[in-house]
């Protein structure tokens, strides 16, 4: 394979890894990442009382009928 | 259960039936490693039968093992997270329905056909060509029931773990169509579309990826779904769990060239290959210390939990086992190592020491919640388990790697005059204690898996509806 195709090859790799990773974390504020972090016991009140306790962090726990309602 | 209650609540069933059928493929599965790895033993084990020799039955073990019980905890999994992080029930019960009962015709198939000896002798795509357009069609099935849940999710944000196990199914979907592109001349036999080096590449582009997202991006985002829950406390850091995420995409898939070292594969692509293996440490090793570090503040529970003694140590192999494979694709490395049991120990560190120990952790974590119990049967029976799969597998490894560097340093041995130092039978006879220690290994994992199983039966048998309801209204 041609040199600066193969660089090319490899540096549009890099590329993409550099602009996708970028715009995922755009606008990815501490409290937005925070909150996204908790989303696995929004849907557990009493789990999600343990959380914010244990970490300090608030928890936005759904209330279970609104968090199942269609 | 009223109609109502049943549209509010949490599709549980289908995630009960795949739960299920991970311990019971599980069980079979890992019950066929044992028997071939005893053939190697006693010969005398394959029974003289074309349809139990070893190499009818070791791609069958391959099988059962990936799609059958790794396949199976993922689909309950990927059902069981996706629902509680978007807050909604599963996207259509009856193509839910149809993706257990398919996945599960597409093991039987695999059960049958292959000591049949109707293979494609494609590794772990051996399935032949009927049996591959039904896995492909249950796999689209798959995909429509998990994106389409994700897209009516009542969360904002899309949890980290779903972006694993949406890659996971893309690009699976991806794989498989590529690597499985023939021409069928029966029901059961057909010929590639590829030939030659062409044919290897795409064989081992699929293959590396097998491992990449079959056995590690689902595997991954259950890991970030159960790890946090199990320890109640939230991802060390959902900053690098995203860097992780998309490192790992833009990397695993250029890896593969590494299986096919010293080949007539082009060189530039072997080193390609290679270097890509090595950069892919980085990532490998950001999400293993990222979930690791979940436990920060609660290291304390390892003493008196073994469902997160199971997800802790599968991170400690999964960390191990992506360190060993880099190294493995180096160029100079794998002179010595290619072809010998070091490769073997290599994947089950993998298979047994990560995709087993986060499945387990994550059953154990999901089963009392699906079958409405407070906590699965025994405690206590976990605490063997996990002292015997540990054990099992460290028995695994340790024997392939010795046997391994015995195997490449005996087969590359020459003599002054040229000649080879050893026969190939004189390497195989050193290798037969190392066969002894791998056979006891694999018989104290199934043991665990056994009791498993076991202590499943028992908490299933006593399942309470009203609570499964319960926990699946409120959950």
């Amino acid at each position: 394979m041609d040199d600066w195709l193969y660089a090319l090859y490899c540096l549009s790799g890099v590329l993409f890894f550099y602009l996708v990773t970028s715009a995922c974390l755009q606008r990815h504020s501490s409290e937005v990442d925070d909150q996204a972090s908790l989303i696995p016991f929004a849907d557990d009140p009493a789990v999600a009382r343990r959380v914010e306790a244990a970490t300090g962090k608030p928890v936005p726990a759904v209330a279970p009928d609104a968090a199942l309602k269609a | 259960m009223s109609t109502h209650q049943q549209a509010q609540a949490y599709n549980y069933k289908v995630v009960r039936q795949f739960v299920v059928m991970t311990v019971v493929w599980g069980i079979v599965g890992m019950a066929m490693g044992v028997w071939i790895a005893s053939q190697l033993v006693w010969p005398e084990l394959n029974l003289d039968l074309p349809w139990t020799s070893f190499g009818r039955l070791r791609p069958l073990h391959t099988s059962l093992v990936i799609f059958g019980f790794a396949g199976s905890a993922q689909f309950a999994a990927s059902y069981y997270a996706v629902q509680r992080t978007c807050q909604v029930r599963l996207f259509s019960d009856k193509l839910a329905a149809f993706t257990f009962w398919g996945w599960q015709a597409t093991i039987v198939i695999m059960l049958v056909s292959l000591p049949l000896g109707l293979t494609t002798t494609k590794e772990y795509a051996e399935i032949e060509f009927t049996g591959a357009v039904w896995m492909a069609i249950v796999w689209v099935a798959y995909g429509i029931v998990f994106f389409a849940t994700l897209m009516r999710r009542k969360a904002k944000h899309i949890y980290v773990g779903n972006w694993f196990f949406g890659a996971f199914i893309v690009v699976i979907a991806m794989l498989h169509v590529v690597n499985h592109l023939s021409i069928p001349v029966s029901w059961f036999k057909s010929y590639p579309v590829y030939s030659g080096a062409t044919d290897a590449m795409v064989q081992w582009w699929y293959g590396h990826n097998a491992v990449g997202f079959f056995l590690t991006t689902g595997f991954l985002g259950m890991m970030y779904y159960f790890v946090p829950k199990q320890v109640g406390r939230p991802v060390y850091s959902y900053r690098l769990s995203i860097v992780h995420f998309w490192a790992l995409i833009t990397l695993y898939i250029w890896a593969g060239p590494h299986h096919l070292h010293y080949t007539a594969l082009p060189d530039w692509a072997q080193s390609l290959g290679m270097a890509m293996s090595l950069i892919l440490l980085a990532p490998s090793w950001g999400g293993m210390i990222n979930g690791m570090m979940t436990l920060s503040g609660a290291w304390h529970k390892l003493r008196s939990d073994p469902i997160l003694r199971f997800l802790v140590l599968s991170l400690a192999f999964y960390g191990m086992s992506t360190f060993e494979g880099p190294m493995m694709a180096i160029k100079t490395v794998n002179a010595l190592s290619h072809y010998t049991d070091w490769t073997i120990g290599h994947v089950h560190a993998g298979a047994l020491g990560w995709v087993a120990m986060i499945t387990f952790g994550s059953l154990y974590h999901m089963i009392p919640k699906v079958f409405g119990r407070e906590q699965m049967h025994s405690i206590g029976m976990i605490n063997a388990h996990f002292w015997l799969a540990t054990i099992g597998t460290v028995l695994y490894i340790a024997s392939m790697w010795v046997n391994g560097i015995a195997q490449g340093l005996m087969w590359r041995a020459t003599n002054d005059d040229g000649t080879l130092t050893y026969a190939f039978v004189e390497a195989l006879v050193a290798s037969h204690p190392g066969f002894i220690v791998r056979f006891v290994g694999g018989v104290c994992f199934l043991s665990g898996m056994l009791l498993m199983a076991y202590n499943t039966w028992r908490t299933v048998r006593v399942a309470d509806e009203k609570l499964a309801l319960n926990n699946a209204s409120l959950a």
